[in-house]
């Protein structure tokens, strides 16, 4: 069959890169189509303003818009999100929103592959078992350690993973010493801190950096290469192989189904706003998890009318987050004990600790195993305009200013530190969360855009409640003061999954186990869309070691 | 409003505006014509610019914002305030930004306005001309309802955003308000404002 490539890929991120790296290393011809520009490790700073104020790396909501519904007193509500205070977006360039993640990396654990099986029922969530197992992972979990490269070390724990290799390939990044102290506090608590491996160089490695220790992972690109997004390290090996193509700026249109029932090409909008074609043989969707369904719901056409790969009418329903919750403490440096002082001193940032042993907890009320979360340790990061912002607002009545505010800005960065740490709890598949078509809001390119339900299951806050009250108890113990807590059962809109679930049965799935659509024999999805249910973690690890265990699939079918 | 936590925590909202409130000001001509006209071209200004030429404040109206910026943070001997670190030429260029949300800038443009209108009612004269004892019981006065706390709370983000950001945006004057608070700049630095810098990858 002549087509332009082998594979096109719709979507750069974690899970596009992935697949462009195995099936170009494979000798397979890739074209990588991605709707943002093409920034590199020397157009990366440190700039406060662009990367955490204004957020520039994500697409302005006032040309790119979505549509959020939220349930009021009248019922749902649908609103443009410019002005709501509400935003979907994450990076959105080559490499995605990989660019800009914090590189926090854990593995899936056994029963989170078998949620509906391994616990008790939750009314009104539509939980799903995964159709694979951590077993049938874990290869891939192993594989991402080098091709992404991760840092850490392995501990022995009571959820300590089943690893096939002894320890991480790459040594831990150096620690602040408070995580010691952090170490010890936790095991006079009976509990476990344990390191958390780090999606982030700590040697130079593959013509990629190490870490400077700025200390800015989280809503910043890297300047040195140490952070493992796609862009550094999977898709520069794909562009080595001369076999991959990465076509930035340019924003996809539609998939075109042909009469036999499988995708003939893509249209899309070329960097001069030309509207151009690309064929393959497979394609590969990998959008995140909303403007993937988007997507999808977007390609309907008479042999799919709810949208391609939608027979099922499962694309965009079960959309899933991360449930978030977090506290602050203050650690006010007289107070400190020598040594803790001149850990809190020193620019050492990295803690890279947290606490799993309320991953499973038993319900007090009704005695069943529920599934808990993760609490995850970090000092606050060195944000000078976002910690001036909390110290003119930590009072009720308004913004501090005058005098009193300098005073409280100078005591603030003189004498305080801040340890904060962030609750990781699973989002529970709702029947009132998913994405459809707006029908009447477009995009800058007349495209309709995402609405997106944020339906939310009451048991989503009670688990973050109850991790948060968790880690406050060792914040508390640890000589945290002046606690700030929040806890709004809010989704993570940074950690989207769901959408197009995988499964075994075509009536309530959009994907095989091997996230090709049940529907369309050359369509694979290949980011956290897949996902039954999203876990109580960032899910990035998982979804780079799913890419790859897809792309052995992807290979096999292209018959190679 | 969303709990922005993502990465790792905001305690304060990004946005902080009285929607209904600021529309109904505009559309009811409240607002001086200078400062509505600056509103639209701001709010017009394209991403693609290769300069950030900032849109001039009318005169009146900056020098009212410049005098509320050096109440919330006054100049000392031994501590920089917020005309020693440009807080009003970073938040003229701020009301060019594209990304700034334009509500904010539709507020703190309203409420200096308002300041100043209440500084002619009552004395007679420029809020910024008057003595600091009046020009602090009146932004007290003014910022004591929802709508003026509301202001004053974007003000001093805005002006907080000045003392600390990269100089490339105006303010933190030659890292003023970084020596002051003994803050090491945190590297890369950028060479240019973010419109400058992503202008050139733009399609």
């Amino acid at each position: 069959m002549n087509t332009d490539f082998d594979v096109c890929i719709i979507g750069s991120g974690a899970a596009g890169g992935a697949v462009a790296a195995a099936l170009s290393a494979a000798g397979r011809s890739v074209v990588v189509l991605e709707k943002g520009p093409w920034l590199h490790d020397s157009d990366f700073s440190k700039d406060e303003i662009a990367a955490s104020r204004r957020g520039v790396y994500a697409p302005d909501r006032k040309s790119e818009p979505q549509v959020v519904e939220t349930y009021d007193d009248d019922g749902w509500n649908a609103r443009p999100t410019p002005g709501t205070g509400w935003d979907f977006w994450n990076g959105s360039m080559v490499g995605g929103a990989s660019n800009l993640m914090s590189g926090f990396f854990h593995r899936m654990k056994p029963d989170d592959f078998r949620l509906r099986s391994a616990l008790p029922p939750i009314d009104g969530a539509d939980i799903a078992d995964w159709p694979i197992g951590y077993d049938d992972l874990e290869p891939w979990y192993t594989h991402v350690e080098q091709a992404v490269g991760i840092s850490g070390r392995v501990t022995s724990h009571p959820l300590a993973d089943r690893r096939s290799t002894k320890d991480f390939p790459y040594p831990p990044l150096t620690e602040n010493p408070l995580a010691k102290h952090i170490d010890e506090t936790c095991q006079q608590m009976g509990l476990h801190s344990v390191p958390v491996p780090r999606a982030v160089l700590s040697v130079p490695q593959k013509g990629r950096g190490s870490c400077s220790y700025t200390g800015l992972c989280g809503e910043y690109g890297c300047a040195t290469g140490a952070k493992g997004s796609s862009r550094a390290a999977l898709l520069s090996s794909a562009l080595a192989t001369g076999r991959c193509q990465v076509r930035a700026n340019c924003m996809v249109r539609r998939i075109l189904l042909g009469p036999s029932g499988k995708i003939t090409g893509v249209e899309y909008m070329d960097p001069t706003g030309q509207i151009a074609r690309v064929d393959a043989r497979i394609y590969v969707v990998a959008c995140q998890a909303i403007e993937t369904a988007r997507l999808l719901l977007a390609s309907a056409g008479p042999q799919h009318p709810a949208g391609l790969a939608n027979k099922s009418g499962m694309v965009g329903r079960n959309l899933l987050f991360s449930t978030a919750a977090w506290a602050k403490a203050t650690l006010p440096l007289p107070k400190q004990s020598p040594e803790i002082r001149q850990a809190l001193e020193a620019k050492l940032p990295w803690i890279n600790r947290a606490v799993q042993d309320f991953y499973f907890f038993t319900d007090d009320v009704t005695g069943q195993k529920r599934k808990g979360g993760t609490i995850e340790f970090m000092l606050s990061p060195p944000n000078p305009i976002s910690q001036a912002l909390s110290a003119a607002f930590s009072g009720e009545d308004g913004p501090l200013y005058g005098l009193p505010l300098k005073r409280r800005l100078e005591k603030s960065f003189a004498t305080e530190r801040h340890l904060v740490f962030e609750v990781f709890a699973d989002w529970l598949p709702h029947k009132d969360c998913h994405v459809t078509l707006d029908p009447s809001v477009k995009d800058k390119w007349g495209l309709p855009v995402a609405r997106v339900r944020v339906g939310k299951h009451p048991h989503n806050k009670k688990v973050a409640d109850f991790l948060l009250a968790r880690g406050v108890e060792i914040l508390t113990r640890l000589g945290g003061e002046d606690i700030i807590k929040s806890s709004r059962g809010a989704p993570a809109t940074n950690l989207v999954a769901g959408t197009c679930r995988f499964g075994d049965d075509p009536k309530a799935s959009v994907l095989d186990k091997d996230c090709r659509a049940h529907d369309v024999d050359n369509l694979f999805v290949a980011d956290a869309s897949f996902m039954p249910t999203a876990g109580s973690i960032p899910p990035t690890w998982t979804v780079y070691a799913n890419a790859f265990r897809i792309a052995r699939t992807i290979l096999g079918q292209l018959g190679g | 409003m969303v709990d922005d936590s993502q990465n790792h925590s905001h305690l304060v909202p990004r946005r902080f505006s009285r929607r209904s409130f600021v529309r109904a000001m505009l559309t009811a001509g409240a607002l001086g014509a200078g400062a509505a006209v600056l509103f639209e071209v701001a709010s017009q200004r394209s991403v693609v610019t290769p300069n950030v030429v900032p849109p001039r404040l009318d005169p009146q109206l900056r020098s009212t914002l410049a005098a509320a910026q050096a109440l919330v943070l006054p100049s000392e001997p031994n501590a920089p305030g917020s005309s020693e670190v440009g807080a009003t030429d970073y938040l003229e260029m701020a009301l060019g930004d594209p990304r700034v949300d334009e509500d904010d800038k539709r507020t703190v443009l309203v409420g200096a306005e308002q300041l100043g209108s209440k500084a002619h009612e009552r004395f007679g004269t420029h809020f910024a001309a008057l003595p600091l004892a009046k020009q602090t019981e009146l932004l007290n006065e003014h910022s004591r309802d929802d709508d003026g706390r509301e202001w004053l709370s974007v003000l001093v983000v805005f002006t907080l955003e000045a003392l600390l950001s990269d100089p490339v945006y105006g303010g933190n004057r030659e890292g003023a308000g970084w020596r002051w608070l003994g803050v090491s700049a945190s590297v890369p630095r950028p060479a240019a404002p973010w419109q400058v810098a992503l202008a050139k990858k733009a399609p």
